[in-house]
């Protein structure tokens, strides 16, 4: 009797020969949720670029009662335009499926043209905070631990700079176990400055971004007095010719200190090495990630991080404009090769126009699947490219084991393959099934809520960190899980997909496994815990330097 | 009659010769076109390209000094150093991989200005940032406004001449392989040219020279079948004559010396002088009926008088006589009388071919067949044997080229091949004249 190597692999990883079928189904419960939003762009027929690019989104738990809650960011109407009051929506998790409006008790009705946000406990609370970008002004909130958030940005020393913000990312790059804020910033545009362009010749379109001048991104360092130091120009951040959208941070040699990549849009993307005393290197030319593989810089939008290939080395994806492709850039001889086409990814993604991305182990077979969101800028493309719409339908491509990639959002139902004019992106459990739900939303559209049902008898093994010495959400930890089917890694991680922020624990897929053998955690401190047999089905409650605890769900 | 070989080798060795040439010449133009295109336009595109990124750069750069002088940056010009240092890394490498393939294509005290002028402009940003840490803002400021900004813009201006001289060197050299083109062409429609005439010249030789060859042949098989026509019909004319010179001559002499020898006999007292006579008398008759015999089967007076069909049957009866091997005769239905100066021949053709038939075939038993129908196919003789056949090896000997000769002279078709099994068969085929009145060739051959 002889196995083939791949019945031997996936009878280790616990998965059935069997299903053509992606093994679950993502249900739109939207509506049955209550998730009333409306992205308001502010459009007036004038088509100012910033209406085209939000809005984020975030799954938190800001109360936090063990339950994620939402948040969703809005634009608001022009200066000289006004129709009606919008602002973000906090969405309370009543934990029967259900949210609940909270935004005005949380003090998180504010008019503003947000963009994005990124959610991170930078005064170690234990309470998230929220940093809200925007075309204008972002600001920061301080979660004050009874349900109330309060704008803290002047004092924060985070006010005073009107730019075209985008996405923004929580990280701890110094290791002082405060967690620092890393800012996206687009073009600079104002209302006054917006430029004619055209698509079809006739009708005012939105540009695209060669039309402006770059922003340099922000890096601000928390001094942990509840203020912030600008080290951008310090820190080697500073570019003015970059025009950027996504932002991931990653640690590709094991060195504990967090680099970063920078989506850039027409710019070439950056990747900032940590040089481990508070400065970077940028190094995306010679590290192959800068363009594309026939050299040209693409409009890059979205990114996301993972070990896809369970090779221990993370792979980036970044998504592009239509006609480019994706980038699916793998590590190998020391530089990032992009494998898009080869890897089921390039041909799919051609004519969509990607935002949000995210590696995420959806069916829960122990491989880092990746969610995709498309949708066009400009609702005049149809007048000049048959092939390419405005809304357009979201890809979910299914890892087959080997890191190679195949287009499953088909048969996922037809709630999910609706084509939408996408733009953020997040996971996380809300319904505390074990599995990753997802939290989209749309430009000028409403937010769509998709419940993982998954439809095997897979498990997943959650982590929750706390970090002690570490940051408090311990973004930056690294959690490895051994089972007979190899080695997983994760990262706990802010940032990365487009303009939004997900819930930042942790999910591996255990297939039908039912323990793992060992589970390490390094902590951004340098600490590391192990554990050994951890049973699956589980989400655990980890504490630097603590035994981890069994929260159990269901 | 001159042999066409000499003209021959010297078409070919010519056509060799002009194709040989041509191959030399082609080679040497491909030679000469790989050296323009690898030594000149190959990396004249290469260095274009880092000209282009050259360009890039010194965009890149007189963007990011535009950005200094906007007094809205909150950040100190000394930020500026990362960003200008990934520059000039890049602007480096481009320079230092634009000189290598450039090389020997620029004048030196070009290349000299070129790298001076990039190691002042970065001498000078290294001050004005130097300037801008040690606190003079408004310094810096002004040296990137009077002396980087204008450097730039000059370095802009050279890398473009650099480029459009670099366009003008590439469309030289692409001149240089049309012509090369051009000449691979003209050379090419001469070759073409000349093979053709060639080979009209050798080809008209060659076509004349053999149909003289054939003329020549056809010439001597007439000539041949003259002469063995003529050498049938001596023969004919001669066993004629011998034929009628025994019937008449000896034969009236041995009737007469017969009827002498009756007479005496009548004559004679003596029983046993009368016995002596009546034996003399018997060997005078053996002697004309044999004489008699020899005369027929020479030159059978049945052919003339009873004509072909019982010619046959009484050679055949005498053949069947004479070599003990049976024949199965299958005769004519409808009367088939052939003049006689035709007849002879079918006849001596059966003749022959019987004879072969006891000579060669070992057998004791010969199918004859004669069919006879008016026009198409006329007279079909057949002769057919089941023996030993007609082997490769088996010379076809003159009595077999005779019957050829034979059937030709009247006209007929002689046909000799395996017989169904095994064996020969030999078919004649003669086309009936319907008005019976050909005129026989034989007459006109007699000697």
């Amino acid at each position: 009797m002889s196995l083939t190597r791949r019945q031997l692999l996936s009878g280790m990883a616990g998965a059935p020969l069997q299903d053509s079928g992606p093994g679950f189904r993502l249900v739109d419960v939207t509506q049955a949720a209550g998730l009333e939003f409306r992205h308001n762009t502010g459009a007036y027929g004038a088509k100012l670029l910033p209406e085209t690019m939000g809005p984020g989104c975030a799954f938190l738990d800001y109360d936090q009662d063990g339950w994620l809650d939402i948040l969703l960011i809005n634009g608001q109407d022009w200066p000289g335009h006004r129709r009606s009051l919008s602002t973000m929506k906090l969405l309370r998790n009543n934990r029967n499926g259900t949210f609940s409006d909270v935004t005005r008790a949380a003090g998180l009705d504010v008019e503003m043209y947000g963009m994005g946000v990124a959610v991170g406990d930078f005064d170690n609370d234990g309470f998230p905070d929220l940093y809200v970008t925007a075309t204008g002004q972002s600001r920061l909130f301080r979660n004050n631990g009874r349900g109330q958030f309060t704008d803290v940005t002047t004092a924060a020393g985070l006010g005073g700079r009107e730019a075209f913000s985008t996405s923004a990312m929580w990280f701890d790059y110094d290791r002082d176990g405060l967690l620092d804020l890393f800012v996206c910033n687009y073009v600079r545009w104002s209302p006054q400055q917006d430029v004619r362009c055209s698509l079809d010749g006739r009708n005012k379109s939105y540009c695209t971004p060669e039309a402006y001048r770059g922003d340099t991104c922000w890096l601000f360092r928390n001094r942990g007095n509840g203020t912030f130091e600008d080290v951008t120009a310090k820190s080697g951040i500073f570019d003015p010719s970059s025009k950027s959208l996504g932002v991931a941070m990653l640690d590709p040699d094991h060195e504990g200190w967090p680099s970063l990549f920078v989506a850039n849009d027409t710019q070439p993307n950056k990747l900032y090495r940590n040089n481990r005393n508070g400065t970077f290197t940028e190094s995306a030319v010679g590290q192959g990630v800068a363009f594309s593989e026939d050299g040209r810089a693409r409009a890059g939008m979205g990114v996301d991080v993972g070990d896809f290939r369970r090779s221990g080395r993370p792979g980036i994806v970044v998504t592009n404009f239509d006609k480019e492709m994706m980038g699916l850039y793998e590590q190998a001889q020391g530089r990032y090769v992009d494998r898009a086409t080869a890897a089921g990814v390039g041909t799919a993604s051609r004519d969509r126009l990607g935002f949000g991305c995210l590696f995420g182990d959806f069916n829960l077979d122990g491989h880092l699947d990746l969610a995709v969101l498309n949708g066009h800028i400009d609702d005049t493309v149809r007048n000049v490219g048959r092939r390419v719409s405005h809304a357009q339908v979201p890809h979910l491509f299914l890892n087959n084991g080997q890191g190679n990639f195949r287009d499953v959002a088909r048969d996922l139902g037809a709630e999910f393959t609706s084509p939408k004019i996408g733009r953020g992106l997040a996971m996380g459990d809300f319904d505390r099934d074990g599995d990753l739900d997802l939290l989209v939303t749309t430009n000028g559209g409403a937010a769509v809520l998709y419940r993982n049902d998954v439809s095997t008898a897979r498990q997943s093994l959650r982590f929750r960190l706390e970090g002690r010495k570490s940051n408090r959400d311990a973004i930056g930890a690294v959690v490895q899980v051994f089972d007979p089917s190899g080695r997983q890694t994760q990262m706990v991680k802010s940032g990365s997909s487009y303009l939004s922020s997900s819930d930042r624990a942790l999910t591996f897929g255990m297939g039908t496994i039912p323990t793992a053998d060992r589970v390490v955690v390094y902590w951004p401190s340098g600490r590391v815990d192990e554990v050994r047999a951890l049973a699956a089905g589980k989400t655990y409650h980890w504490v630097e330097g603590q035994a981890a605890r069994a929260l159990g769900w269901r | 009659m001159k042999s066409p070989t000499v003209q021959l080798i010297a078409g070919l060795a010519f056509t060799l010769l002009v194709i040989g040439g041509h191959a030399v010449f082609t080679l040497r133009s491909v030679w000469r076109m790989r050296e323009v295109q690898t030594s000149i336009i190959d990396r004249n595109g290469l260095a274009s390209l880092q000209l282009i990124r050259i360009q890039n750069d010194l965009n890149s750069l007189g963007l990011a000094m535009r950005d200094m002088l906007d007094n809205d940056s909150r950040y100190p010009l000394t930020a500026w150093g990362p960003p200008l240092a990934r520059i000039r890394q890049n602007l480096e490498d481009a320079i230092a991989r634009e000189a290598a393939l450039a090389q020997g294509n620029r004048p030196a005290e070009q290349t000299v200005f070129l790298t001076a002028s990039f190691a002042d402009f970065w001498r000078t940003s290294d001050e004005a940032l130097r300037r801008a840490g040690a606190g003079d803002q408004r310094g810096a400021l002004a040296m990137v406004r009077n002396t980087l900004q204008p450097r730039q813009e000059a370095l802009s201006a050279l890398t473009a001449r650099l480029l459009v001289d670099n366009h003008d060197r590439e469309s030289r050299a692409s001149e240089q392989v049309r012509d090369i083109y051009s000449e691979i062409e003209r050379n090419s429609y001469w070759v073409l040219g000349l093979s053709l005439a060639l080979i009209l010249i050798t080809g008209a030789g060659l076509i004349r020279s053999n149909r003289s060859l054939f003329a020549q042949l056809s010439q001597l098989a007439e000539q041949r079948r003259e002469l063995a026509q003529q050498l049938i019909a001596t023969q004919e004319s001669t066993l004629r004559a011998i034929s009628r010179d025994l019937h008449d001559e000896f034969g009236q002499i041995l009737t007469a010396l017969g009827a002498m020898l009756r007479r005496a006999q009548s004559l004679a007292p003596d029983t046993r002088f009368r016995e002596q006579v009546q034996e003399s008398t018997e060997v005078v008759q053996g002697t004309l009926e044999r004489i008699r015999s020899l005369s027929q089967s020479l030159q059978p007076v049945i052919l003339e008088e009873q004509g072909l069909a019982a010619a046959v049957e009484w050679h055949l009866a005498g053949f069947e006589r004479h070599t003990g091997i049976a024949v199965r005769y299958d005769g004519p239905q409808a009367a088939c009388e052939l003049p006689a100066a035709k007849a002879i021949h079918v006849y001596r053709i059966l003749q022959e071919a019987l004879n072969n038939v006891a000579r060669h075939a070992e057998v004791n038993e010969v199918g004859v067949s004669m069919q006879a129908s008016p026009g198409e196919p006329g007279l079909r003789l057949t002769i057919e044997d089941h023996g030993r056949g007609v082997t490769p090896a088996s010379r076809p000997g003159v009595g077999l080229a005779a019957m050829r000769e034979r059937a030709e002279l009247i006209g007929g078709r002689l046909t000799i091949s395996p017989a169904s099994g095994r064996g020969t068969r030999v078919c004649l085929e003669l086309p009936l004249d319907p008005t019976g009145g050909a005129a026989p060739a034989l007459e006109a051959h007699h000697v």
